[in-house]
């Protein structure tokens, strides 16, 4: 609630119709104080329809009376018409809705075929009908105003409710023994009460209006009481005269509603709070500035062992990659990824493992130049097929993300646009990245679709997203990442969503096109059963940074950071039973947690007092690189609990692991 | 022997199809759930596994009283639920509750963590004040979780924490069951080893059983001593979860344990061509497979002639559970004994299923 009270404060727009509402409230309560005139009383009969003057501010109407006095208590009758209508509204609207809504059934059908009956005669004639039946006056208009906005209520209650009934929370409530009537107030209503305070401050601004509408036609406020509709309505008699008496109550009357509808416009924004943020963002990678890139940082260590220049082979190689989020309260963007370099040669599968929060989602998408909207990603290098992306143009840089990259990402049916045939959206990428021939592209698909193993490819083009099971759409996904024949696949957790028997099918796909294409594959993903699957060669990431990097035998059979031989241990694998499961006590740190010494060191069971005196770097070596102030010292076991410490350890010293 | 705890007996669970063309005529509906049987004994924790679509969360459902069976019996202690009434009677919530896979959404974004497990405890205790907040907080060391988170919202808690809320809340009541629809399987890995073990020592604690929901054999291996599987709205296969795990019996249990990858990337490559023999359709192309024949036919690569034909029935096998395969009638006539006795569908390969299965590299 204070977070949505903060955002409203944020918006200056609506805090404006906010303060201007207030003040019309506030004339409202005060009005016999505030008016210089009564509101009824002529001052001088014959002083009528008078232009502005010293005594009468804004000038007199057709009987002499003072229209700043009557225009101040028209905001008197306004509000107590709004607060009628809406207050009838929400009393018969709030509690039908959430009835039929929560019930449904027959009640919920009669109910709604009634709401749609009334819904369709225009509010102002229905109530001109109450109005027939129950005579005129104030209140009787705004009852009846009141009982049309309630269909309204009723119908936004109903399916807030609808919605809100699915809603995981409320079995829970209803598994902890909550009756009925506790769930629909208790625990529904709190959660839809956003959607209907913003639909009550709308409502306000329209039962303003309809009270206006009834006075100036007669049926409404009486002639003896100033709303602002009846003294449009006594304006009309001398406008052959003159137009002023019109304007001080239609400027009151148009503010008035433009308040109320600006000011429910900001609430809801302020509730809607996935509004902003989560966007990708389109922002190329900038250049890291020398003195915050690591190698510069860590004291000049290379940040990879040197490498041919030139090397052939070598289809993505990123240096220093660091992406950094504004954070609420700090003047400091917070970095998330922090100096991560990555290299993966031609035909190579190279999975990037961590525990969500490590960094790994962002590490991939930063290498697209598609980071979330507030962050910024900067590096020293990134460069793809031999091309440095740093510093390079929008227009080029989606050149090369279009051709050189595809992309697979773990929901293909969000990733698919579900009202195109998948034929097309794959012909698309194809034409708009190649320019090919619509005939060309087709024969293409059709090609590419039977490459992926979609049975049936012909007869499949025309079919869209939501008409393919999971497993299908993935690879519905796969042909079109590959459809440009990229050299670089970047698969972000591919199979997560998948069932475990479509999983090992997806990832064969994955596997031989790979291999048959000389991919080189960048494998994004928090499973070590799908890492030990596919990859060739292995990076663990913890809090933002590569903890441990090598050959999947090498990582796995023989790890050397505390965290990856947590990891393996705390899996449960199929396996007989033996004894409690492994655990990393603790939680990862959040971004802005994270110590300055080793961030792993406080859920280490190895953490000595070195861990914890100063940042610890990633050291390289032949086997890999490790980020541990205790590697070489430390003996630890890895996916075959069989292999003897004594072995491993021989096995890590003579292997040259220093 | 005295009867189980809970005793599900040839339930089936049906959704009501859309309306058709005419307003008051309906299209046929969904079966989520055909004829489905298990047994959960006091104390004791039995895992269903699954895929999506299985039909496992439906009969977890059914057994919460949030959907209505269409036919079939669910007792609790000897009691068939269909004769309680409409109204799920306020001691049945108290003697079985449920946690959900979803830490975000199972937990009222609305409410305090306070007031999300002092309801329970409002309800079934009558407690208010002090009294139901020391509860309150006595829940919360329960599962491990500092008494200071009485006063935050869910949003402020990380996934493994709101899942430790959800398993306080349920604990709240002292039942005697609870449904853990895949408890774990939104946690990180870290997290969720601290989260099955804690469910464990709670269990050792307070003597509740388990109906544990899951799509994961390898958690269910872990923590349970029984196990069922289901595969399209019908249980296939019940057993000792050591002799499914192990030497299971039917075809889809067989393709299950050879589709968890492992770690160990030598141990993967055996199990990963254990699982190509396995697999004998792509999953996902073909009519949905519940006519009249075996629901797994499309897939299985043993698939005989009667198997589209015929719906298998229930075989007891030798370790003590049941399968729904026509192997073990018809053709090879396995008659309850493990699959890998026939040998493997392609023929080639001499691997049995055994070894393919559970190499690991034990002194």
């Amino acid at each position: 609630m204070s977070r949505v009270l903060s955002r409203l404060r944020a918006n200056k727009v609506a805090m404006g119709a906010g303060a201007y509402l207030i003040t019309v409230v506030f004339i409202g309560v005060f009005a016999p104080l505030l008016a210089p005139h009564d509101e009824q009383l002529a001052a001088r009969f014959q002083d009528i329809l008078l232009p502005p003057s010293g005594e009468y501010l804004l000038g007199t109407d057709h009987v002499g009376r003072d229209l700043l006095s009557r225009v101040l208590f028209g905001a008197r009758y306004a509000l107590v018409a709004g607060v009628e209508a809406v207050a009838v509204a929400l009393a018969i609207g709030v509690p039908l809705g959430m009835y039929i809504g929560y019930h449904r059934g027959w009640v919920d059908r009669v109910v709604m075929r009634l709401v749609e009956t009334l819904a369709s005669v225009p509010a102002i004639v229905m109530a001109m009908a109450i109005i027939a039946a129950l005579g005129p006056g104030l209140t009787t208009a705004m009852l009846a105003i009141g009982l049309v906005f309630s269909m309204m209520v009723t119908r936004l209650t109903r399916a807030e409710v609808l919605a809100a009934r699915e809603e995981l929370y409320v079995d829970g409530a209803l598994a902890a023994g909550a009756a009925e009537r506790r769930v629909l107030w208790r625990h529904i209503l709190p959660n839809v009460a956003p959607s209907l305070i913003v639909q009550a401050t709308l409502l306000f601004a329209q039962a303003v209006l309809a009270e206006a509408a009834l006075s100036f036609l007669g049926i409404g406020a009486a002639s003896d009481q100033a709303s602002w509709g009846r003294m449009l309505r006594d304006a009309q008699l001398g406008i052959d005269r003159t137009i002023w008496p019109a304007i001080p109550p239609g400027v009151a009357l148009f503010l008035t509603v433009v308040a109320f509808n600006v000011f429910g416009d900001g609430i809801r924004d302020a509730f809607a709070r996935e509004a902003r943020g989560g966007r990708l963002g389109v922002g190329a990678v900038r250049p890291a500035v020398p003195a915050t890139s690591l190698a510069a940082t860590l004291g000049g260590v290379p940040a990879a062992p040197p490498r041919a220049e030139g090397e052939p082979r070598e289809v993505l190689a990123v240096r220093g990659l660091s992406v950094a989020f504004p954070v609420p309260g700090r003047s400091e963007p917070v970095r998330v990824v922090d100096g991560v370099d990555l290299d993966i040669a031609r035909g190579e599968v190279v999975a990037l493992v961590g525990e969500s929060g490590s960094g790994k989602s962002l590490t991939a998408l930063s290498v697209l130049g598609l980071v979330p909207d507030p962050g910024a990603a900067t590096a020293a290098s990134i460069r793809i097929a031999g091309r440095e992306l740093i510093g390079l143009a929008f227009d080029d840089l989606r050149r090369v993300r279009g051709t050189e990259v595809g992309v697979v990402f773990q929901e293909p049916q969000a990733a698919l646009d579900p009202t195109v045939p998948v034929g097309r959206q794959v012909a698309e990428a194809l034409r708009v990245h190649l320019g090919v021939s619509r005939q060309a592209a087709r024969e293409r698909v059709i090609e590419l679709f039977a490459d992926v193993g979609i049975p049936h490819p012909i007869a499949r083009l025309g079919a869209y997203p939501h008409q393919f099971s999971g497993g299908m759409a993935q690879r519905v996904m796969l042909a079109l990442a590959l459809a440009c024949d990229p050299q670089l696949l970047i698969a972000d957790e591919p199979t997560t969503a998948l069932d475990v028997t479509v999983q090992g099918q997806v990832l064969d796909v994955i596997r031989e096109l790979g291999a048959r294409r000389d991919l080189a594959v960048l494998l994004i993903t928090h499973d070590l059963g799908v890492v030990a699957d596919m990859a060739d060669r292995v990076a663990v990431m913890y809090a933002g940074q590569v903890v441990e990097s090598g050959t999947l035998d090498e990582v796995f059979a023989r790890p050397r950071h505390p965290y990856t031989e947590g990891l393996i241990a705390a899996i449960p694998r199929n396996q007989a039973r033996s004894g409690e499961l492994a655990t990393i006590p603790g939680v990862v740190p959040a971004p802005w947690d994270r110590p300055a010494h080793c961030h792993f060191a406080d859920r280490c069971a190895y953490a000595e007092a070195a861990c914890t005196s100063g940042p610890v770097e990633l050291r390289h070596d032949r086997a890999g690189a490790v980020r541990c102030v205790r590697a070489g010292g430390l003996q630890l076991v890895g996916v075959r609990p069989s292999v003897r410490p004594a072995e491993r350890g021989a096995v890590a010293v003579g292997g040259g692991r220093r | 022997m005295t009867a189980p705890l809970l005793d599900v007996e040839h339930l089936t669970v049906r959704f009501p199809g859309g309306r058709g063309r005419l307003p008051w005529r309906r299209q046929p509906g969904v079966a989520a759930v055909q004829d489905a049987s298990l047994t959960v004994g006091a104390g004791e924790t039995v895992g269903l596994v699954g895929e999506s679509g299985s039909g496992k969360t439906t009969l977890g459902r059914a057994v919460l009283r949030f959907v209505q069976p269409s036919s079939g019996t669910i007792r609790l202690d000897g009691v068939d639920l269909a004769g309680i009434g409409r109204q799920t009677p306020v001691t049945y919530r108290k003697d079985v509750q449920m946690v959900f896979q979803d830490p975000v959404g199972s937990l009222n974004p609305a409410m305090l963590v306070g007031a999300i497990v002092g309801e329970p405890v409002r309800i079934h205790d009558g407690l208010t004040g002090p009294a139901r907040s020391a509860r309150v907080a006595e829940l919360l060391d329960q599962v491990g979780l500092p008494a200071h988170h009485i006063g935050r919202f869910p949003y402020e808690l990380s996934g493994g924490q709101r899942q430790r809320v959800a398993i306080a809340r349920a604990l709240a009541t002292r039942p005697r069951l609870i449904v853990l629809d895949e408890p774990v399987s939104a946690l990180d890995v870290s997290t969720q080893s601290q989260v099955i073990n804690l469910l464990e020592q709670i269990q050792g604690d307070t003597g509740a059983a388990y109906l544990l929901i899951a799509h994961d054999l390898a958690v269910v291996r872990h923590s349970c001593r029984r196990v069922v599987v289901m595969y399209r709205s019908r249980v296939v296969e019940t057993g000792p979860v050591e002799a499914i795990c192990e030497r299971p019996a039917h075809p889809y249990t067989a393709l299950l344990l050879a589709s968890i990858p492992d770690p160990d990337p030598d141990v993967q490559r055996v199990r990963r061509a254990r699982r190509r023999e396995l697999a004998g359709g792509v999953a996902g192309v073909g009519g949905p497979g519940v006519g009249s024949g075996c629901a797994f036919a499309d897939r299985c690569p043993y698939v005989l002639d009667v198997c589209r034909r015929e719906r298998p029935a229930d075989t007891a096998t030798l370790a003590g559970g049941t399968v729904a395969c026509h192997l073990h009638t018809s053709g090879p006539r396995l008659a309850g004994r493990p699959l890998a006795e026939f040998g493997n569908p392609a023929g080639a390969h001499t691997d049995s299923l055994t070894t393919a299965l559970t190499t690991t590299r034990r002194p």
